[in-house]
């Protein structure tokens, strides 16, 4: 049975998990950093609420794909931590599902990831289980 | 009555006598650049010569060494040689005939990059961490409908590794359309696989746990690092690159799967600033 945590100002419903995989790795700080541009109530949320391992994981776009943005992490992304106020810490999933845009070189918006030359992510809701559901 | 020039490699900020590649250079015709201090203590009728300025001229097009200010009471001044030239240079000594030959001989080969690099990893999706109905793929059957169209699938990563233990990437990404939210691709029937010998890096194959995705401008392709601390990770060649992997960041390819990424992380994960020393080629 998962179990489900609720935190003030994030949507949660019975989960399941989107992130079984993760391909690519980056810096918790320098992914909220980024995420908080476009939702930073709910990145406030999270570093207020939780503590956070470092490592956070992506998606990732391969060479093969786009060489130009071959490398980039993308959403969802998994992040591990555990409640901060929590008298008997549970290791925690958090999942951070963002909306994802591709664009061309004119800026606009493309179905195409190969022919992509940019991506822009904003932070939808995030997602919390146990680890031990997951994992 | 006697002129010299005496020439000693000073000890780094790593504590040895390595060149150092410094953190504002970039490669160039496929070299890097080294920076090699020397202790010069130049003497002219068998004492300490303060105040002079020399010259030097260095083998290779693309080297040169000056002094950094003029000697001092004690004859001696810091002599900089800057060099993209692997193996010997001479450092010659011009325009004062006395000391025409106090030249010196430097090696140049494994080095210090001054900057630290942050270490990511990646692996290429694996189709055992897939689940959902299996479908046609054209050139090679049926798979997890995820892993061959999915957003976290080949058509996102490029290749991955099927059930059967066998690579598969994708030859035509530009004909690909996705639907809203790039989850899921739009035309499957249109995306063309093929089979594969591995995972192919910019430069060549990448393996598990020996290559990196690198910055081109930083360090050459196909060449080594050693990347030493906090965490050692051993010898690494950079056999691939891409366009979000810019300046000192190595993105360490660590095998297929949602394993080889726990793995990763359960040895210690990402290095913020670890200390990497250049092998050559």
């Amino acid at each position: 049975m998962r179990t489900l945590l609720a935190v003030s100002g994030v949507c949660l419903g019975l989960l399941t998990s989107p992130y079984l995989r993760a391909d690519g790795t980056l810096s918790t700080e320098e992914l909220l950093v980024t995420l908080s541009q476009s939702n930073p109530k709910l990145v406030q949320t999270l570093r207020d609420g939780f503590d956070l391992d470092k490592n956070a994981e992506g998606a990732i776009i391969g060479r093969a794909v786009n060489p130009a943005l071959a490398g980039t992490r993308i959403g969802p992304y998994k992040l591990h931590g555990r409640l901060r106020k929590s008298q008997s810490p549970v290791e925690l999933v958090i999942t951070l599902n963002t909306a994802m845009v591709f664009s061309d070189r004119r800026g606009h918006k493309t179905a195409s990831v190969a022919t992509a030359t940019s991506v822009t992510e904003t932070l939808k809701n995030i997602q919390i289980e146990t680890a031990s559901d997951v994992e | 009555m006697a002129s010299n020039i005496a020439y000693t490699i000073q000890q780094n900020q790593f504590g040895d006598a390595l060149a150092i590649i410094p953190s504002e250079s970039n490669v160039q015709s496929g070299s890097i650049l080294y920076r090699l201090d020397l202790e010069m203590a130049v003497t002219r009728n068998d004492a300490p010569a303060s105040g002079l300025t020399i010259g030097f001229r260095v083998s290779g097009v693309q080297s040169h060494a000056r002094q950094i200010g003029p000697t001092g009471a004690g004859g001696k001044a810091t002599l900089r040689l800057e060099s993209r030239i692997v193996g010997k240079n001479t450092i010659t000594p011009l325009g004062l005939p006395e000391f025409a030959d106090c030249k010196f001989d430097v090696t140049l080969g494994a080095a210090w990059f001054e900057s630290p690099f942050k270490i990511t990893a990646y692996n290429c999706c694996d189709e055992a961490d897939f689940s959902g109905p299996l479908v046609n793929g054209q050139n090679v059957g049926k798979h997890k409908q995820d892993f061959l169209f999915g957003g976290r699938g080949i058509c996102m990563q490029g290749t991955g590794r099927g059930s059967d233990g066998k690579y598969i990437t994708i030859t035509n990404p530009k004909s690909v359309s996705w639907n809203p939210g790039y989850a899921g691709v739009a035309n499957p029937d249109a995306v063309i696989f093929q089979y594969s010998d591995g995972v192919h890096g910019a430069y060549g194959l990448v393996t598990a746990d020996s290559s990196i995705a690198i910055d081109p401008t930083i360090l050459p392709p196909r060449h080594r690092v050693n990347i030493i601390g906090p965490r050692a990770l051993g010898e690494r060649r950079g056999d691939d690159t891409g366009g979000a992997i810019k300046g000192h960041h190595f993105d360490h390819y660590v095998g297929a799967g949602q394993a080889a990424v726990d793995a990763w992380n359960a040895a210690g994960g990402n290095l913020a600033s670890a200390k990497v020393k250049y092998l050559g080629s």
